[in-house]
C-alpha cells in the first residue's frame, strides 16, 4: 500500500468548545490509484490534505506512507519525503511571486541535493501542461487557469509516488477545468497515484473511486472507472 | 539557455526576492547604509581627533609659555590653529625667568608674520628659535633631517607649500628650504621656523626692500615668547604665578592647561559621536526587525509554499537570514563608501570647523575602522531577522493554507 491513513482526527477550538475538523477519516491509495474526495466548503478537506502531507499534526490517528509512519519522522525527513515522494498543489494561487514559472516548477528540485538538469526537465514539464511558450513569465502575468498549470508542473518535478491536489479546478471555467482534469487522468495512467479533492460535482467522474466528505467525516466510496 | 543557467539556492532566491521587491529592499539598504556611514564616519572622526591630540601633545615640548602682558590669547591662537601674530618685549626678561625657582630650561622665540601675497594663501606664522637653548623645535627638525639647519635655511610646516625651486619667497625675496616638519594638527602646521640669525638676515634684507614692521618696537633685537620647562617635582601652575607675580609685563601660558581644555573638549565630542552611534544602532535594528518581521507576515503563504514543496525549517530561517545578509552587505558598503566621500576629501575643512587637532588615520587605521564600520553595520541585518526567522521556522499553524488567505 502507498498511503494508509487511519483513524485520522483533528480537533479545533470554536467559541471555546472543541469540534473535529477531520474525524476518524480511513483511506488507502495503491500505486495507480485516482481517489477523488468531494465535500462542500469547510467540510475538512484541506486539513485532511495538510495532515496526509505531515504540513499539520493531527489530535489522533496515523499517516503511513511508503511504510513508514510520517508524523514520525524528523523535519529533515519529512521535508524530504514532501519534497521527493509528494506533490502538492494547494489550494489558491501558490506560485512565488518572485520566480518565474520555470523557476517555479523547478524549485523544488533544488530543496534536496540532486544531479540533473532541472530546467529541461521543468521546460519539458510546461511542454506537457501546454505552456512551454511562458517560461519566462512571472506569476502576475500569468491567469489562473496558467496558474494552476504551473503548479502541477512543479508538482510533478521530482517524480512523486503520489500527487494531492486541492480543489485544482476551483476557480476555473468549465473549459479550463476539463482540461486540467484530462491532465490528471494522464498523470494517473503514467503511473503517479491522486488524492484529488473538490467541490465541484462534474470533476469526479475523472477517478477510479469517489468519496464524500461531511463535516469531517468520510464516508460513501463509489467505484468507478 | 543562459537566461536560466543558474541553480536556485538560498542566496539565488534571497537574491531575487530582494530584486523583485526594490522598494522593501531600498528601505533596508538605505538604513544600514545611514548606519554604516554614522558608525565610519563617526569612527573616523574619533580617531582623527585622538591622533590629532597625541600629536599636539608630543609638540608640546615646554612647560609654559610666556608672552608679553595681553598677549595670552593671541599667543593660543598662533600655538593651536596658527593664526599669525606678533607681539614683542625684551631679551632681558629670559636672565630673569631662567633664574625662576623651579625653571630648568628656557629659550626664547621670536614671531613675525609673512606679507599676505606672497608665499601664501594666508598670512603665516615666522617663528624664530635660538639654535643654542632651543629644546623644542630642534628634536623635531632632528625627526626629518639629522643635519642642522644653516643660518638662511628654513623649515616648514606640513601645510606651507614650496615652490618648485624648493624655496620659499619672504619680503621679496627667495629662501631654500631645508626641510619640512610631519604633520602635528597644531598651528604648526602653517607656521615657517628658523634660527634667530636667519630672522634678522630677513628683517635686514625686509628693510633693504622698503618694508617696515608696523609694530610698536621693532622685531629685531626683540622677543616673542620665552619658552620654559620646569623641574619635574615642581608645579607648573604655581610657577607661573609666581612669574606673573614677579614680572608685571608678562603672561603666562601653562601647556597643560592648555592641552586640558582640549582634551576636555574632545573627550565632550568622543561621547557624543559614540553615545549617538550606539543609539542609532539600536534604533536601526528595531527598524530592520519591524520591517522584517512585517516582511515575513506579508509573505506567510511564500513561506507555506516553500514548506509544502519540503523546504526544512532551516532552510526558509536561511533565505530570510541571506536576505538581511544580502540588504546588509550592500548596505553597509555603500554607506562606508559615502561617508569616505564626505570625509576624505573635506578632512581639511573638518578639522578647522572642529577647531580640534584633527589627524586622519594612515591606511592601515582607516583599514580597520572600514572593518569594524562594516561588521557592525552589516551584523545589524541578519541580527534583525533572527526573530523572523525563528519564527517562520517554529509555528505551523499557517501552514495549513486555507482559501481567501
Ligand atoms: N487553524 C484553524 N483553527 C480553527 N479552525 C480551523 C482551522 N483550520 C480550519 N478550521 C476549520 O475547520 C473546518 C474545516 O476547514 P477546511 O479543512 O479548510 O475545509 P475545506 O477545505 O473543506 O473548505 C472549517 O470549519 C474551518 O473553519
Ligand atoms: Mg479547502
Amino acid at each position: 500500500m502507498l498511503l494508509e491513513i487511519k483513524e485520522l482526527t483533528k480537533e479545533y477550538k470554536r467559541n471555546g468548545a472543541p469540534f473535529s475538523a477531520v474525524k476518524d477519516v480511513r483511506l488507502s491509495l495503491d500505486t495507480r490509484d485516482f481517489v477523488s474526495v468531494i465535500g462542500r466548503s469547510g467540510s475538512g478537506k484541506t486539513t485532511l490534505l495538510s495532515m496526509t502531507a505531515g504540513l499539520l499534526k493531527p489530535t489522533g490517528g496515523s499517516v503511513t506512507l511508503e511504510g513508514r509512519n510520517i508524523f514520525d519522522l524528523k523535519d529533515e525527513e519529512l521535508s524530504f519525503v514532501r519534497n521527493a515522494r509528494v506533490g502538492y498543489i494547494p489550494q489558491g494561487m501558490s506560485l512565488l511571486p518572485n520566480l518565474t514559472a520555470l523557476d517555479n516548477v523547478r524549485l523544488p528540485f533544488y530543496l534536496s541535493k540532486r544531479e540533473g538538469d532541472a530546467a529541461a526537465k521543468a521546460l519539458s514539464l510546461l511542454d506537457q501542461v501546454g505552456i512551454s511558450h511562458l517560461a519566462l513569465i512571472y506569476p502576475k502575468q500569468l491567469s489562473g487557469g496558467e496558474q494552476r498549470r504551473v503548479s502541477i508542473a512543479r508538482a510533478l518535478i521530482n517524480d512523486p509516488a503520489i500527487l494531492i491536489a486541492d480543489e485544482p479546478t476551483g476557480d476555473l471555467d468549465a473549459d479550463t477545468t476539463a482540461e486540467i482534469m484530462k491532465l490528471f487522468g494522464r498523470i494517473a495512467q503514467n503511473g503517479t497515484a491522486i488524492l484529488l479533492v473538490t467541490h465541484e460535482p462534474d470533476t469526479i467522474s475523472y477517478g477510479n473511486r469517489v468519496y464524500v466528505m461531511n463535516a469531517g467525516t468520510l464516508t460513501g466510496k463509489t467505484e468507478t472507472g | 539557455m543562459n537566461k536560466i543557467g543558474y541553480s536556485l539556492s538560498t542566496g539565488r532566491l534571497s537574491w531575487e526576492n530582494l530584486r523583485r521587491k526594490p522598494f522593501r529592499s531600498a528601505c533596508l539598504i538605505i538604513v544600514v547604509s545611514i548606519l554604516a556611514f554614522t558608525l565610519f564616519g563617526g569612527s573616523i572622526l574619533v580617531s582623527s581627533l585622538q591622533n590629532g591630540l597625541t600629536s599636539m601633545t608630543k609638540r608640546f615640548g615646554a612647560d609654559m609659555m610666556v608672552v608679553p602682558a595681553g598677549n595670552a590669547s593671541k599667543a593660543e591662537a598662533v600655538l593651536l590653529r596658527g593664526e599669525p601674530n606678533f607681539f614683542y618685549f625684551d631679551e632681558s626678561l629670559v636672565t630673569r625667568i631662567a633664574q625662576t625657582e623651579g625653571i630648568t630650561q628656557v629659550s626664547a622665540q621670536c614671531f613675525l608674520t609673512s606679507l599676505s601675497t606672497e608665499c601664501c594663501d594666508d598670512l603665516v606664522q615666522l617663528i624664530a628659535f635660538d639654535p643654542a637653548t632651543d629644546f623644542v623645535i630642534q628634536p623635531w627638525i632632528a625627526e626629518v633631517r639629522s643635519a642642522a639647519i644653516a643660518d638662511g635655511q628654513l623649515v616648514v610646516g606640513s601645510r606651507i607649500e614650496i615652490n618648485s625651486d624648493g624655496s620659499i619667497k619672504l619680503f621679496n625675496r627667495n629662501y631654500p628650504v631645508a626641510a619640512q616638519l610631519s604633520r602635528t594638527a597644531a598651528g604648526f602646521d602653517t607656521s615657517i621656523f628658523m634660527t634667530r640669525n636667519t630672522m634678522d638676515l630677513l628683517i635686514d634684507a625686509a628693510h633693504k626692500e622698503g618694508y617696515a614692521f608696523i609694530a610698536d618696537r621693532e622685531p629685531k633685537g626683540s622677543i616673542s615668547a620665552i619658552l620654559a620647562r620646569v623641574d619635574s617635582k615642581a608645579d607648573a601652575e604655581s610657577i607661573a604665578r609666581s612669574i606673573k607675580r614677579n614680572n608685571q609685563n608678562v603672561d603666562v601660558l601653562v601647556s597643560q592647561g592648555i592641552l586640558a581644555g582640549i582634551t576636555g573638549a574632545l573627550q565632550g565630542l568622543v561621547v557624543y559621536i559614540n553615545s549617538f552611534s550606539i543609539i542609532l544602532w539600536v534604533v536601526a535594528v528595531v527598524i530592520l526587525t519591524a520591517v522584517f518581521s512585517g516582511s515575513v507576515n506579508e509573505r506567510k503563504k511564500e513561506f507555506a509554499v516553500l514548506r509544502i514543496l519540503g523546504a526544512t525549517r532551516r532552510k526558509l530561517a536561511l533565505i530570510v537570514l541571506s536576505e538581511s545578509a544580502l540588504a546588509g552587505l550592500a548596505g553597509s558598503l555603500a554607506g562606508i563608501a559615502a561617508a569616505g566621500l564626505v570625509v576624505f576629501p573635506f578632512s581639511t575643512y573638518i578639522g578647522l570647523r572642529l577647531g580640534l587637532p584633527y589627524i586622519q588615520p594612515g591606511f592601515g587605521g582607516v583599514l580597520g575602522l572600514i572593518l569594524f564600520s562594516l561588521v557592525l553595520s552589516f551584523a545589524a541585518g541578519p541580527l534583525a531577522a533572527v526573530y523572523s526567522a525563528m519564527r517562520i521556522g517554529g509555528a505551523e499553524a499557517y501552514f495549513t493554507m486555507r482559501e481567501g488567505e
